[in-house]
């Protein structure tokens, strides 16, 4: 691609999230801001793979030179056709004139919940929109995404087919990207633990999930294969180098010890299609053969 | 400018007819549709000044978007004034089939 001065010429963006994106071509691409947001999504589509989450968006890594710079994004196919895409704070105002964080800001964790499923079947006509949710928040607390406020919960709209959930994406606050304000490399996990905030409903991950769960029951399952494959953890280390590597890997070990009550082991029906013997046997602990630990990995940070 | 006319449409069909005296801050709508999506203020009938504002805001790029002047130089623009993005850019977003259309301003200042 041109260093342009337009960067895509007849390209279009949205409205939503603080990333530069564009849709050209066919092709959606988010620009890293804070950190390595396009290595977050690019890791939690690759993971998702080994769950039972219906619908993903697969993404890719890919370098574009801006002005002669180069920046870091991550690219997805357009996945919209003739749909259009609508969040849900634009449900709440088209449909009731209502700013749902607004709304629900009074209420108690397990009637926020309740109130926002209600209004979304209502306005949808999405049936068992309580599963999908917790499933969806239950994937979030896994990854570590920060990023699910109401403006990142997706529908489709279809003037024949009507509305249906969108593909789980937008994982780009996950892993604790932000490494430029929030979660900055010079300090320890132990350091910054703390400032791990869940969305959309409380700041706790568990808090959130566990109300979920009383009100719908327990909705993700994770193949406990589950790991970074050598491809995928090539392709990081090329983009990113050691330190973000070796980051995403302490997470993921943590957060799968963490989850365990999700895991189980492989059934073949309940499981995407990649998931496969095939790719199963192929499935390695790609850091421990490829990547050697890096000297600059911070303490806590460290396998 | 003082007054604006817009149609915010959904491909080619008219949905929502705007008229606004930013002198007076008022806004009058009359809708094409009955359809809350593809109407610029959904079931608002009466939307407010404020509203208005918001709804055009709704079809830029967020004003906390990482490199503005990327996105400000592609347009020609050196600030960032949504009005401004949207007369350029026809509120055109990558999500949906909707735009905006302006009809006319009478004194043309923004």
């Amino acid at each position: 691609m041109n260093a342009d001065k337009r960067l895509f010429p007849g390209s279009t963006t949205t409205a939503l999230g603080h990333q530069t994106k564009y849709s050209h071509n066919g092709k959606w691409y988010k620009f890293d801001c804070y950190g390595y947001e396009a290595a977050a999504e690019y890791v939690s589509s690759h993971l998702a793979q080994y769950t039972n989450i219906p619908a993903y968006i697969n993404y890719s890594i890919v370098n574009l030179p801006i002005n002669g710079v180069e920046y870091t994004a991550c690219c997805s196919s357009d996945f919209l056709g003739n749909d259009i895409l609508v969040s849900a704070t634009d449900l709440f105002h088209k449909f009731r004139n209502e700013n749902i964080n607004a709304v629900i800001k009074e209420m108690n964790l397990r009637d926020k919940i309740e109130y926002f499923v209600a209004s979304i079947e209502e306005i949808t006509g999405i049936a068992n929109y309580g599963s999908l949710l917790t499933q969806m928040l239950e994937y979030d607390a896994f990854i570590i995404n920060e990023g699910r406020t109401f403006d990142n919960i997706h529908f489709l709209y279809n003037e024949k087919s009507g509305f249906s959930p969108a593909p789980l994406f937008d994982f780009g606050d996950s892993f604790l990207s932000n490494t430029r304000d929030k979660y900055p490399a010079t300090l320890s996990f132990d350091d910054i633990s703390h400032s791990i905030e869940a969305k959309p409903f409380v700041p706790d991950f568990i808090k959130q999930i566990n109300a979920c769960h009383s009100l719908y029951g327990k909705q993700l399952s994770i193949n406990d294969s589950i790991c970074l494959t050598s491809k995928v953890a090539d392709n990081l280390h090329s983009y990113y180098g050691d330190y973000v590597c070796e980051r995403i890997n302490f997470l993921l070990d943590k957060q799968i010890s963490l989850h365990r009550d999700n895991f189980i082991s492989p059934h073949p029906s309940i499981f995407n299609q990649s998931f496969d013997s095939q790719i199963r046997s192929a499935h390695i602990r790609a850091t421990n053969q490829k990547h050697p630990k890096s000297n600059n990995i911070p303490k806590g940070f460290e396998h | 400018m003082n007054t604006a006319h817009l149609l915010y449409l959904n491909g080619t069909k008219i949905t929502t007819d705007i008229l606004v005296d930013f002198v007076q801050k008022s806004v009058a709508i009359k809708n094409y549709s009955t359809f809350p999506l593809e109407l610029a203020f959904g079931i608002n009938l009466q939307p407010s000044f404020d509203d208005f504002l918001n709804f055009i805001q709704s079809r830029c790029f967020p004003k906390n978007v990482d490199r503005p002047r990327l996105h400000l130089m592609e347009l020609g623009l050196d600030s960032y004034n949504p009005l401004l993005i949207v007369k350029k850019t026809h509120g055109i977003l990558s999500n949906d089939h909707m735009s905006l259309k302006f009809l006319e301003d009478k004194n043309n200042e923004c």
